[in-house]
């Protein structure tokens, strides 16, 4: 599962502190003493955007099947992946470590409530790609969005 | 299969045609190869005749680009108009332009005898009828004015090209003076081919069926008009007692008549005789359908070529009442209820939703369906003749009596609840509609993606014949 943590480290939008921890690091840099919360967020995040993209391309009313219909259901996947990173960081605010919580040798916060808004944001990047990619395995199958989203919106003359 | 020539005298004789060609439009089966037409009216100007021929030419323009030999599911269209052998459709009636009836057979140049037996038979109204729209409800002047078709080339030219197994179909009215006097003579003339003519043997001997319409309609009273319609009854009896006495050549004859429920406006003839599509044409075209589903050993004729077994029919409906589809016997049903419901599908599509879906739905994109498409000629001509079946089944219904089977102009979000007495059935998708049209065109459309741009147009019309006939049968559940 180590895949998912691979995937977050290349959209560190949040302090480093905050991808060891959640990686499973513990204080002393060891890796997975700790429970690798990537995985769960990964599978979440995989699990989400999966389903919408699902509900795109075979649950869906078939006059909403163009680029914008697309575009909206993307937006709801980033939106809900966002909350998805930033609720799992939240639940997990009294666990953190000192280590991790404070920048080394003071009493200043490195992970605040605005560290878990960004992780949010880089949990939405991860989700778009997810998206992306179901898009373009499922598209064939779809009775009515199978051109949707790249040749719905090439002009048609 | 064979040939079938199918005769249209007068102005009923037109629209029966105009109804069938509506029924082969629909996919209506018919046990022909082809169907030759052929209008008998002096009356070129009429406006039944004209919009028939119309119709007959612009069915024939987009069958021209639709293949039938594949092994394909497509029915509309599927049956063969041939207008090569008689491409004006009529059968000229020369001399009677600009004429009077006294001039045409030259009353003051006949004996003193001669023009005193012509009194007798021909009254002076009569004699000084302008010819020019037909014989005005005079069937006198029609079985005078009509043997000339026996010399006519175009006569020649029809017999000529009749084969082996081919049949014949006349269809005419009886209370009127084109129809009236021109059976009896087509019919004779046929029989009696002249043997100079090619195949005359053949015509001779061909199978024949025809129907006669009785009267169905009126004329409101108009003292400016040659025709009166309250003749109709005492001009029917006359020629019906004259067809018990003298015709006998039909292998087939049918009768069809309805109570007299509306007045049409009286006019003579010319452009202005446009009549409503009536019930009674729709089911004369059947018994187009039915004589063709007859097997030859019951139209069999003797050595004088007189049927040996002649069969006379008639057709009946549930109940005395407005007409749909569950006044219908179930085998009149069983022959146009999916046909004409598939066709009313497709037509209300182009007419309604065709210029909003093909820019973004993927059975457009799949078959290159674009604005070039959409300002073919193919594209217009098809929408036209949509246009003109959905015009068609509305005269029908608002005709009397009503044969309304459809409800044309049933709301968008109500689509499949378009046939009457039928309620849609639950399918299991989220669309409904045009949005459940759009959906199985989609599907249909992904075993097509191999197909042409050369193919396009056929491929246009077997895509909306197999989606039709998807949600006809899962929504309307007509198997």
């Amino acid at each position: 599962m180590e895949i998912f943590s691979k995937i977050y480290s290349w959209f560190v939008t949040y302090p480093e502190s905050l991808y060891q921890f959640l990686s499973g690091l513990d204080c002393e840099m060891v890796e997975e003493s700790n429970t690798n919360q990537f995985i769960l967020i990964g599978f979440v995040t995989l699990f989400v955007s999966a389903m919408f993209c699902l509900l795109f391309y075979f649950v869906r009313h078939s006059k909403y099947n163009g680029f914008l219909s697309w575009f909206v259901v993307l937006l709801l996947d980033a939106v809900t992946s966002w909350l998805v990173g930033w609720e799992i960081c939240k639940s997990n605010e009294g666990n953190i470590p000192d280590c991790f919580l404070y920048k080394p040798g003071t009493l200043d916060l490195q992970i605040d409530s605005m560290a878990y808004v960004a992780f949010g944001f880089s949990n939405t990047i991860v989700a778009v790609i997810w998206f992306l990619l179901f898009s373009v395995i499922l598209k064939r199958f779809s009775t009515d969005c199978r051109h949707t989203p790249w040749k719905s919106i090439w002009p048609r003359h | 299969m064979a040939k079938l020539y199918v005769f249209g005298i007068g102005g009923t004789g037109a629209r029966v045609i105009r109804s069938l060609t509506m029924l082969l439009a629909s996919g209506v089966k018919i046990d022909a190869d082809e169907i030759i037409p052929v209008i008998i009216d002096p009356d070129r100007a009429n406006g039944d005749t004209t919009r028939t021929v119309e119709l007959l030419k612009s069915y024939v323009k987009i069958r021209t680009d639709l293949k039938f030999d594949g092994g394909k599911a497509n029915r509309f269209f599927e049956t063969k108009i041939n207008l090569d052998i008689n491409p004006s459709v009529f059968l000229p009636i020369e001399d009677t332009q600009d004429k009077r009836f006294d001039e045409y057979i030259g009353y003051n140049g006949l004996s003193k005898s001669n023009r005193a037996l012509a009194s007798m038979l021909f009254s002076k109204k009569n004699l000084n009828a302008d010819m020019q729209v037909g014989f005005k409800g005079n069937p006198n002047i029609g079985s005078v004015v009509l043997n000339q078709i026996q010399s006519s080339q175009i006569f020649r030219n029809v017999i000529s090209s009749i084969q082996q197994n081919d049949r014949i179909f006349i269809i005419s009215s009886i209370f009127g003076g084109t129809g009236a006097s021109g059976f009896p003579l087509l019919i004779k003339n046929i029989r009696q081919a002249d043997q100079h003519i090619n195949n005359y043997a053949i015509a001779r001997s061909a199978s024949i069926g025809a129907i006669t319409v009785l009267p169905y309609f009126g004329l409101k009273d108009d003292p400016d008009s040659a025709i009166d319609s309250s003749s109709f009854i005492s001009k029917t009896k006359a020629a019906l007692s004259y067809y018990e006495r003298n015709l006998n050549e039909a292998n087939v004859l049918y009768y069809i008549a309805d109570k007299v429920k509306k007045q049409f406006d009286n006019y003579d003839g010319g452009e202005k005789q446009e009549n409503d599509a009536h019930i009674v044409e729709v089911i004369s075209a059947l018994a187009i359908l039915d004589f063709m589903s007859i097997d030859g050993q019951y139209l069999q004729n003797d050595a004088n070529n007189n049927p040996i077994n002649p069969a006379y029919k008639e057709f009946g409906i549930k109940e005395d009442a407005d007409v749909d589809f569950s006044k219908l016997g179930d085998v009149t049903n069983a022959i146009i209820k999916k046909p004409l419901t598939q066709m009313v599908l497709f037509s209300k599509f182009l007419k309604e939703k065709f210029s909003s879906s093909y820019k973004g739905q993927p059975w457009a994109k799949d078959l290159n369906f674009d604005d070039n498409f959409s300002h073919s000629p193919f594209y217009n001509e098809i929408k036209e003749f949509g246009n003109g079946y959905l015009i068609w089944l509305k005269e029908l219904a608002l005709n009397e009596r009503k044969f309304e089977p459809f409800e044309i102009t049933i709301p968008e979000n109500e689509l499949f609840s378009l046939v009457q007495n039928i309620e849609p059935a639950w399918v299991a998708c989220l669309d409904s509609n045009y949005d459940l049209f759009n959906n199985r065109l989609n599907k249909c459309a992904k075993s097509h993606i191999a197909h042409s741009d050369s193919d396009k147009n056929n491929n246009f019309v077997q895509l909306f014949y197999e989606a039709t006939k998807i949600l006809v049968e899962e929504k309307l559940r007509m198997n």
